[in-house]
């Protein structure tokens, strides 16, 4: 500031800048091209023989080459992803290594890896990551520290670390302050940036291969906790979240995008409706996850006419959101409409003349549609079908194929055949994409849907009871349903085949899985607790807790905490400022000599013990025998003995010198 | 009667009422330093500084310091002597008066500087380097030089470096006016120095110094020295303080008291104020000219001994 | 800082009265100021580009990070300033110097009994010196060349420290009170004295040579040494050719006047004055001085050389 000449960089920093930087590079192996680890290695080979005075800074022209080269590098593989401008940042920091000669560069060095340490957390927010980025933080905030250290002395190393810890642990209860109370405002902006990585999940065309595909994922779905109502019976664990209502001939898909309807407010489940919380996990889609029929109960979710709940943005982050199932046997609303009817009994023309000539034949032996679905149903028991992950490739008509011929295949197979079926006889029905299922943490009470529990089934219109669910897959392996699918498959030995080191696959060993689950337990009650606090549990978490219905109080709340943070702060300075408090002994004798004082004595500095009893016993010459055992015992203590430090001495010194003084005041009272 | 005792005992039967110097000369030999007397002349210099040899069986030289006193005429010279016999010569080494136990440099302040660093560098190295030679000094080795206070025409005091080599420096005084009476209707004084009894043997001396650095100084006495040695560097207005040789000296000057006073085996603050205007006033003297009280007496009324 | 210029007068005026010149102060609330500095700004704009970033991503981890940097840089701010608070500054015992000269000022820093780090100090444009302490009493050095005589005028020193993150500069001026003694700049000219009461006379310097009354010891011998000076008995016992020396006691005495330069400026006389007392001093002689309302009699030694030099450098010409 006042300086002309900008301090240099301490020498002994400039390891610990490399360390911390190599540190928190290690964490995004994966998410930037490899190549910029070679410039790392080679910048940090440069700055080391620059540090050791082998060799010089690189000039003006050789930055500027690498400066342009590693940009058109970049440049050329970006795709304007999270991760190209990621390693945009990344290359900036390590080629300010290059030129890190001040103290001011290492400010910015430093700067860029807290900000990069931080990008880290859009890619990965386990617990077992935040663990890692911890410690990142630490070395960096030790970096600066030492940078600012002029102790030369041994340990100083220790002495940073230990200050960096210190550092972070005082800063905690502000931060939690802030964390819990800085309104939460949505995203300023729509375009921001997004991570390539491909997200697993349900698409919105169902292709039976890429179930099959889904169901070698033990990637988490979502985790559900449902309130005191508790958990629906296994078999209605029917996870909506898309209705198929589209065939091609191929496959189904999502044609129509019904209405959506959004709630005005945030509302209370009715003692009617059971509630339940889900933590999904980011789909890159704006569709959400219930149980029909569900009714939404937060304002940033809208229902559509098909039952299922929406977002208005997609969820490219960890989404917490409360839902209810209604519990009352509701009428159906209202009739179809011309167009819904359309849309419901849509089929390509000329596709599966079998299937339907089998729909056709049975329709004739049944009185009403509801028995006729039942025949339809009892024909995937009756006859031999199986439930396989790995069916065979199917003809042109493939739903022909399916039934009359391989008659193996999974969810996607049945549920389509079924669907195929209905409508080929004027029954609206429906492909409906989700999940089913999911595994029920007893301890901590919730339910973990994974990607494997993905499922398809049918809904059905009548016009009596509105939508009603059939499961054609039911029919053929009761387990997938009961009890999920790797009892399913339990025969074919396929669950998670291909997936060597998957801890699901071995469920079987009991320590391990016992691993697991508490690994799992933890996960979740992170997300719970850390990653999905958002604007909503903001809310809540104000209202409920501390009673707050607008959020302008937690300002007030922060600025109190501030004012707090610095009375405490300076309560502090004060104490360590104020001058030293006198040794108990010191007072003890500060007391006899302003007891003494009204005597006539007056103290005079530079006094030893004795001279000054000395004194007093002329003063007082009655009290002279104990004076003497008094100045005998404080010099014995102080200069003979030389244990200041001897508290029990220390107490005996101050009782007689008490003694004394309480002696003094008899006489003079 | 402890030999300490009879020592100071002998001691004072010749030199009359000044009880505390003589304790001060005996304390700064057991603490291995040199002692400067300034004082007028005929104050009883001489007879303390022979008493003290005499009683305690050490060897006793005197050099009265002139203008013309070269640093020859201290240590000594080395004589080109012809054997009468063998017509054979060769130069042999005539030792000067620096070589004995105790040592009387006399008006110190008279003679030449040259002169006068001589006497210094023998006393604080305790060997003689003449002519490439390099010779011990006897054990103990003690010099007690004089000074003349008023300064005059002719004289060369000590400059203050040269003072910091003299452990303690006291003035005798004049005497009470009962001790007066008892000099003029004794004898002379001299001679009964000449004739005191010896009290120690060498061995005993050099046990008694080594009993000096024995003595246990508690962290209670380190602290109040400390806070008088920061006194005088950091708050009295002196132009300098103590130095930590000053500090080293008081220190073991009031260790030699308390063994010279009472025996004691370990330190208490008084033994440092008693010793305080012996190792102190001549080191800071300068440093303090402005003030018109002795540094000692500063420092006194203002270190607090307990704190 | 415009109006830097126009600002000062009433700055230091300010400065003054708050941190007063003194010999030793403690620093503390009064005496310290902090502010972040440029370090401390760029932290900012990360912890803005941070928030807004975390905002868009609603990435609660990295909301975390954010605040917990920022809650981060106000523990820093109060450690930066409790660093610096509670060191006791103390001017220590400067040595006189003259004017034009360049004299090291020491300076104590008392540490109190927690550790400061990284403290460096100097005048506002040249902050160097960096030290830390742990309970100990750590002596640094300033260097002044006062511009005129009388006692020391040390600028306004500053303190500062950054630790422990670098994001604010804690500080303090202190003007210490150093009470050291600029004389005046000495002049060699020509010595004009009195001896004794007598009548005004010059000498010329003249260069002592080994002189030949009394013999004080050998020296190497050095070409242009007298055939009477070569110690012949040392030679002839082979050990190579000495020099006796000797030693020629001078006693001059001179009386310095004011009046003997009359027609000169104040300044001018007063440093040949000062030069003649440091040659009168070298030359071992007696010497007095003579100046309006002060009389230095005839005298000699360090004492008296201080004294005469302290009478010049607090001369006021009025004479009192």
């Amino acid at each position: 500031m006042t300086t002309k000449e900008p301090l240099s960089l301490p020498r002994h920093a400039l390891p610990w800048v490399l360390l911390s930087q190599s540190y928190v590079l290690m964490q995004l192996v994966g998410h930037i091209p490899y190549w910029i680890y070679a410039l790392f290695v080679l910048a940090v080979g440069w700055r080391s023989l620059t540090h050791m005075g082998r060799l010089s800074y690189p000039n003006s022209y050789i930055k500027a080459v690498v400066v342009v080269a590693t940009s058109a590098a970049i440049i050329a593989t970006s795709r304007f992803d999270l991760e190209s401008a990621t390693a945009f940042l990344v290359a900036a920091g390590i080629l300010k290594l290059l030129e890190m000669r001040h103290l001011k560069d290492l400010y910015v060095v430093v700067f860029l890896n807290f900000f990069i340490q931080g990008i880290v957390f859009l890619f990965e927010q386990s617990i077992g990551y935040f663990l890692i980025a911890l410690i990142g933080v630490w070395l960096l905030i030790s970096t600066l520290v030492l940078a600012h250290y002029s102790d030369s002395q041994k340990g100083r190393y220790k002495r940073t670390t230990k200050m960096a810890a210190q550092l972070m642990l005082l800063s905690l209860p502000m931060m939690l302050v802030l964390y819990f109370l800085f309104p939460r405002i949505g995203p300023l902006w729509g375009l921001t940036l997004q991570s390539n990585k491909a997200l697993t999940g349900l698409s919105d065309q169902m292709n039976p291969a890429d179930i099959a595909e889904l169901s070698q994922s033990a990637e988490l779905a979502f985790r559900v906790t449902f309130d005191k109502q508790g958990i629906p019976a296994r078999q209605e664990l029917y996870w909506r979240a898309l209705v198929l209502d589209h065939y091609t001939g191929r496959q189904w898909r999502a044609q129509h995008t019904p209405q959506l309807q959004w709630p005005m407010s945030d509302q209370e489940p009715t003692p009617e409706q059971r509630s339940y919380e889900i933590i999904q996990e980011a789909t890159g889609q704006n569709w959400l996850f219930s149980m029909a029929p569900a009714a939404t109960l937060e304002r940033g979710i809208g229902i559509n006419e098909q039952g299922l709940l929406r977002t208005r943005r997609p969820v490219f982050q960890r989404k917490r959101y409360q839902v209810a199932q209604d519990l009352t046997e509701a009428l159906p609303a209202k009739q179809l409409s011309d167009f819904e009817r359309r849309t419901y009994l849509q089929l390509p023309k000329g596709y599966n003349p079998k299937a339907q000539a089998l729909a056709q034949e049975l329709q004739q032996q049944s009185a009403t549609e509801l028995e006729l679905l039942d025949k339809l149903m009892q024909y995937f028991y009756q006859q031999e079908f199986s439930y396989t992950l790995k069916p065979q490739i199917l003809g042109k008509n493939e739903i022909d194929d399916f039934l009359f011929n391989t008659k193996a295949g999974f969810c996607a197979h049945y549920a389509g055949a079924l669907t195929f079926m209905a409508r080929s006889v004027g029954i609206p029905a429906r492909v409906v994409a989700g999940y089913q299922g999911g595994e029920w943490n007893e301890t901590e009470q919730y339910l973990t849907v994974r990607q494997y529990d993905a499922h398809a089934w049918v809904e059905i219109w009548q016009p009596e009871f509105g939508w009603l669910r059939y499961d054609p897959t039911a029919m053929v392996a009761a387990d997938r349903i009961e009890f999920g699918l790797e009892q399913a498959l339990a025969e074919e030995g396929s669950f998670m085949e291909g997936q060597l080191f998957s801890m699901q696959k071995y469920k079987s060993v009991a320590w391990l899985n016992k691993l697991r689950i508490s690994l799992d337990t933890i996960n979740y009650q992170w997300q719970r607790w850390v990653l999905s606090y958002d604007n909503q549990r903001q809310k809540g978490f104000l209202e409920k807790v501390l009673g707050f219905n607008h959020w302008q109080q937690s300002l007030y709340i922060i600025a109190a905490s501030f004012i707090v943070f610095f009375l405490i702060a300076s309560v502090l300075l004060w104490w360590r400022l104020r001058a030293a408090k006198p040794s108990p002994f010191i007072q003890a004798w500060q007391k006899l000599q302003t007891r003494a004082q009204k005597l006539g004595v007056q103290p005079k500095t530079g006094e030893t013990v004795t001279q000054y009893c000395n004194r007093l016993i002329q003063a007082c010459p009655q009290h002279e025998a104990l004076i003497q055992s008094t100045a005998q015992q404080i010099n014995q203590w102080l200069y003979q003995d030389d244990s200041p430090d001897d508290k029990a001495m220390q107490e005996a010194v101050i009782e007689s010198i008490k003694h004394l003084t309480k002696q003094l005041s008899v006489q003079k009272g | 009667m402890t030999a300490i005792q009879s020592v100071l005992g002998q001691l004072n039967q010749v030199i009359l009422g000044k009880e505390n110097q003589t304790k001060l000369a005996l304390s700064c030999l057991l603490a291995k330093g040199h002692l400067l007397i300034e004082d007028l002349p005929g104050m009883g210099k001489t007879t303390l500084s022979h008493g003290l040899a005499s009683v305690l069986g050490l060897s006793y030289n005197r050099i009265q310091f002139t203008s013309d006193l070269l640093p020859a005429d201290i240590l000594g010279v080395s004589i080109f002597e012809q054997d009468p016999t063998s017509q054979q010569g060769s130069f042999r080494f005539h030792p000067g008066p620096v070589f004995s136990q105790v040592l009387l440099a006399d008006e110190i302040n008279r003679a030449t500087p040259k002169a006068q660093s001589a006497l210094l560098e023998a006393m604080e190295e305790a060997q003689v380097t003449i002519e490439g030679e390099t010779r011990p000094l006897p054990t103990p080795f003690f010099v007690i030089a004089t000074q003349n206070p008023i300064s005059s025409s002719g004289t060369f005091p000590l400059p203050e470096s040269q003072l910091d080599r003299f452990l303690m420096c006291i003035e005798l005084g004049y005497p009470s006016e009962q001790a007066e009476r008892l000099l003029l209707e004794g004898k002379d004084q001299r001679e009964i120095a000449k004739r005191l009894k010896t009290e120690l043997t060498l061995d005993k001396l050099l046990a008694l110094q080594e009993q000096v650095e024995q003595v246990k100084a508690s962290s209670s006495v380190l602290d109040y020295l400390q806070r008088i040695v920061a006194y005088t560097r950091y708050e009295a207005g002196y132009q300098y303080g103590l130095s930590p040789r000053g500090a080293l000296a008081l220190l073991r000057s009031a260790k030699a008291w308390a063994v010279v006073n009472d025996g004691r085996e370990y330190l208490v603050p008084e033994d440092i104020q008693a010793v305080l205007p012996a190792v102190v006033d001549h080191r800071l003297s300068q440093a303090a000219a402005s003030n018109k009280q002795k540094v000692s007496q500063d420092i006194l009324q203002h270190v607090p001994v307990l704190q | 800082m415009i109006n830097a210029k126009f600002w000062q007068p009433y700055y230091q005026k300010w400065l003054n009265k708050r941190i007063p010149k003194t010999n030793k102060i403690k620093l503390s609330h009064r005496s310290v100021f902090i502010v972040p500095n440029a370090a401390g700004g760029l932290y900012i704009l990360l912890l803005v580009l941070m928030l807004i970033t975390s905002i868009n991503y609603q990435n609660n981890l990295l909301f975390g990070l954010t605040f917990w940097l920022f809650s981060l840089s106000l523990v820093a701010m109060i450690l930066t300033f409790r660093n610096l608070a509670g060191l006791t500054v103390i001017a220590g015992k400067a040595q006189p110097c003259f004017v034009g000269e360049k004299s090291a000022l020491p300076v104590l820093f008392e540490t109190s009994s927690s550790r400061h780090q990284g403290i460096a100090f100097g005048y506002a444009k040249d902050i160097s010196s960096y030290f830390d302490g742990n309970g100990e009493t750590i002596q640094k050095f300033l260097y002044y060349s006062p511009a005129t005589r009388g006692y020391f005028d040390v600028k306004r020193m500053r303190v500062e420290t950054r630790f422990p993150l670098g994001l604010f500069t804690a500080w303090s001026w202190l003007k210490l009170d150093f009470s050291a003694l600029a004389y005046p700049q000495p002049e060699f000219v020509p010595f004009i004295f009195s001896e004794g009461e007598g009548e005004e006379h010059t000498e010329h310097a003249q260069l002592t040579v080994s002189g030949d009354q009394d013999f004080y010891g050998l020296r190497e011998y050095q070409p242009g040494d007298s055939m009477r000076q070569i110690a012949w008995k040392q030679l002839a016992k082979g050990r190579g050719l000495v020099s006796k020396e000797f030693e020629q006691p001078q006693a001059n005495s001179c009386m310095f006047e004011w009046d003997s330069l009359a027609p000169l400026p104040v300044e001018v006389r007063l440093s040949r004055l000062c030069g003649w007392v440091l040659q009168a001093h070298e030359k071992s002689w007696q010497y007095g001085l003579k100046l309006p309302g002060v009389q230095i009699p005839l005298d000699y030694g360090l004492k008296h050389k201080e004294q005469c030099l302290t009478a010049l450098a607090l001369f006021n010409g009025k004479g009192a």
